[in-house]
């Protein structure tokens, strides 16, 4: 099973008690470093769902300003990194409902993390990129939370107002049709 | 050979989700249909590069956290005592000597509690001469 992208982020130290709670209080230096710190994290999970640099921007800001408003209400029983994380995911998804537009073809960025992944020596990042953003809205959003962000299936369906079987068909579509796309264009010849 | 059963286990195989006597028959499956094995292998590569897809953090736009900030100034801030302490800068005192904006609305705040404490003090020590 792959790792939860979650996870990795997730596993990073949480600022102090201290400092979230000046960032609370309004200290603007201690906001500015929660911003700082977490950024790459937010505009990242931005970007994926949304697959648009301005788009991601824009979502990326919100959802820190999200955070501005409700960080009173952080009472710490998760890590704040998850919790961060998942305002992330949920502000990016509620901006795809907004906005309703269909992702541009991106440009691919390289090199792909994991050098252990022996696919991604064959399969570049442009082309499966391409794959992701060729799909239809209904399919690509929940295969990003799913696959892309490590989500259940429960928590996709949840964050999307989707029963949870349509979310399954979705996904398995989806994932079906990137497979299909990156076999036509030679990137996944080594695996037959 | 007639695979359309097997073709709706693959994908439950991939996420973990197959009940294990199903595991079981599957496997039976697979070990003689190279179709079979060969979309599974496939699909399984294909969750492997989303998450490492995923797994590859993106660098905030340059002047991100500035922006993020000046935009959050905007807002009205969480507590009135955090808007007042999240003035930025100093002030110029009559002398010329800069002092922090933070350290005289702090100072402020303390003179006045002073204020009041004594305020109550008198009103109470009033009350107890009247009687």
């Amino acid at each position: 099973m792959p790792p939860s992208n979650t996870h990795r982020w997730t596993t990073l130290p949480d600022p102090s008690a201290a400092d979230l709670a000046r960032a609370a209080g309004g200290d603007e230096q201690a906001f500015r470093s929660l911003v700082e710190r977490y950024q790459g994290m937010v505009y990242t999970v931005a970007h994926n769902i949304l697959g648009d640099h301005a788009d991601a921007e824009d979502a990326a800001q919100e959802a820190f300003l999200r955070l501005f408003r409700k960080l009173r209400q952080f009472r710490g029983e998760a890590a704040f990194g998850t919790w961060l994380y998942r305002l992330a995911v949920t502000t990016a998804v509620d901006y795809r409902r907004r906005e309703r537009r269909t992702p541009p073809q991106v440009e691919a960025r390289e090199p792909l993390a994991d050098p252990e992944q022996t696919v991604l020596e064959r399969a570049s990042c442009a082309d499966l990129v391409r794959a992701v953003d060729a799909l239809p809205a209904d399919y690509r959003l929940p295969l990003v939370l799913r696959d892309v962000h490590g989500l259940e299936y429960r928590e996709v369906a949840e964050l999307l107002g989707r029963p949870l079987g349509t979310v399954k068909v979705m996904v398995h579509r989806g994932r079906n049709a990137v497979r299909l796309r990156l076999r036509a264009t030679g990137s996944l010849a080594g695996e037959r | 050979m007639d695979c359309s059963r097997f073709r709706e286990h693959i994908q439950r195989f991939v996420d973990g989700e197959l009940p294990d006597p199903l595991v079981v028959e599957f496997q039976a499956h697979l070990s003689f249909c190279g179709d079979c094995a060969a979309e599974l292998r496939e699909l399984s590569a294909v969750r492997g590069a989303l998450a490492a897809w995923g797994a590859a953090e993106l660098a905030a736009p340059a002047g991100f956290a500035d922006r993020v900030v000046a935009a959050a100034q905007t807002l009205p801030w969480p507590t009135p005592v955090g808007r007042l302490t999240s003035l930025a800068g100093r002030a110029r005192l009559p002398r010329g000597a800069l002092v922090s904006t933070r350290a005289i609305v702090y100072s402020a705040l303390a003179l006045a509690a002073v204020a009041i404490g004594l305020e109550t003090r008198h009103r109470r020590r009033s009350r107890e001469a009247k009687v």
